[in-house]
């Protein structure tokens, strides 16, 4: 059964007027641009997946319609389902959910994502500090605490993030559960460059960490409380902890890398370190600075020795999957 | 106030030594208070050095790759020895520690970036490729509008 009964529109696609009274479309995920004129893209824009494009816009045939629609899908431009292409190999996306209400959901998200900046902090301290006062780690379920750890830190972080969209009015995309690098996890499309201010980006990049630290200290909290099952909320607080962690981590793509840009002024740091370490002119045209271009390319060899850390935590993977196949 | 590129390569040097020193002298008198107290003597260092003007974040980073390491090693060989580690085979704690490092030194860099930040919003953009040595002349510019 089809996902939905007509033809849907990428959602990642931004509309732009231009000066000479055409559109320039954006897809944002594949980074391409495309020259569409007003009909163009009316039509592009009523492909809701509920309406009968050929209905919804009468200035086409039928014919026209059909062919405007092949061109559409030859530009990966429509969507044919929840799952997207496959962009690298073992990874792929799988929508959940498609916010079309971000503008109802501002305030709400705000007033959470304000407490969740507030509170993150002062009760992991709390919830530490009571945990070693009372360390309560005894009933069993270990292997579930930390898989229901894993499962709800990973959805509440991609929801974070989608809140801090919501509270910084940026476009929210859409959610859903993704393999990245054969890595499960969940993913929030939040088209952050619409934000202007520095800090509502950083907050956005960084709320699903703090949700994670917020799970965490929760999590410690009620050891206290549900004695019987305190160890399995103690390997949920510490799988959430990781996780924050390992978010942190400044490797392409993680939230860490996307912070670290914004502090320091770049879009893109891993892209940016890579040209000024491997671009022979960069590299040359920076030293000849001075003192700032030979920080700046040490700094972006410290950025790129970093990125060992992918691989380092997929082979303690597999290394763990091993001996545990091996026990 | 300007500063001259001999005022800037000095500052590169001090840059190097003291935060190394700092990092030793941290290492040998262990404690929390004593790696705490290295964060807050890099942001004051980078606040108040002229060279580092406009590119605070830029020497942040730099002063914190350079003075966290020996601290970092500190952290990683008590956790190796430790009775966590314990319940890892030899390999794997081998193969955790890299990670761990780049874990510690990511936190450090956003958590000290960020407080660098926080005291001075106005820098330079990191890389201008196209028009190199304008930022000089025509002030700081925001990157965020």
């Amino acid at each position: 059964m089809p996902w939905k009964k007509y033809p849907l529109a990428n959602n990642w696609l931004e509309y732009r007027r231009t000066d000479d009274g055409a559109y320039e479309v954006t897809d944002v995920e594949h980074k391409r641009v495309y020259a569409m004129g007003t009909l163009a893209v009316r039509f592009l824009q009523s492909l809701d997946g509920h309406t009968d494009p050929c209905k919804a816009n009468p200035a086409y045939t039928s014919e026209e319609a059909d062919s405007f629609l092949k061109y559409l899908d030859r530009h990966r431009l429509l969507r044919h389902g929840r799952l997207h292409d496959l962009r690298w190999f073992g990874t792929l996306f799988y929508t959940i959910w498609i916010p079309t209400c971000g503008k109802k959901l501002a305030r709400p998200a705000k007033i959470m994502a304000d407490l969740l900046n507030l509170l993150f902090l002062p009760l992991l301290v709390v919830s530490v500090l009571v945990f070693l006062h009372h360390p309560q780690a005894s009933g069993g379920f270990l292997f579930l605490g930390m898989a229901l750890g894993l499962g709800l830190g990973l959805i509440l972080h991609e929801m974070a993030h989608a809140m801090a969209g919501f509270a910084a009015n940026a476009r929210v995309q859409e959610l859903g559960l993704t393999l990245r690098y054969f890595l499960p996890g969940a993913y929030a499309m939040v088209d952050s460059a619409s934000v202007k201010s520095r800090w509502k980006r950083i907050r956005i990049f960084a709320a699903g960490i703090e949700m994670n630290i917020f799970l965490a200290a929760v999590c410690l909290l009620l050891t206290q409380c549900l004695t019987a099952v305190s160890a399995a909320l103690f390997m949920a607080a510490l799988t959430n902890l990781m996780l924050a962690a390992l978010n942190l981590t400044i490797i392409d793509g993680l939230d860490g890398a996307a912070i670290l840009s914004e502090l320091l002024g770049v879009e893109g740091i891993v892209n940016h370190a890579k040209q000024a370490v491997f671009s022979k002119k960069t590299r040359r045209r920076l030293l000849r600075r001075g003192a700032p271009g030979w920080l700046e390319v040490l700094c972006c060899v410290g950025v790129l020795i970093a990125q060992i850390s992918l691989p380092i935590l997929h082979l303690i993977n597999i290394l763990s999957i091993g001996e545990g196949l091996m026990l | 106030m300007k500063t001259t590129k001999k005022q800037e390569n000095k500052t590169f040097l001090a840059a190097v030594v003291l935060p190394l020193g700092l990092s030793v002298g941290t290492v040998k008198a262990w404690s929390w208070w004593s790696a705490l107290a290295l964060a807050v003597l890099l942001v004051l260092f980078v606040k108040m050095a002229p060279a580092c003007r406009r590119r605070e974040n830029l020497w942040a980073f730099f002063l914190v790759m350079i003075a966290f390491a020996f601290p970092n090693v500190h952290l990683l060989r008590l956790y190796y020895f430790s009775e966590y580690a314990e319940e890892f085979s030899q390999i794997m704690k081998i193969i955790q520690l890299p990670l761990f490092y780049s874990v510690l030194f990511s936190i450090e860099e956003v958590a000290i970036g960020a407080i660098t930040r926080l005291l001075s919003d106005k820098q330079y953009p990191l890389i201008q490729e196209q028009n190199e040595g304008t930022a000089h002349k025509s002030g700081p510019k925001r990157d965020s509008a």
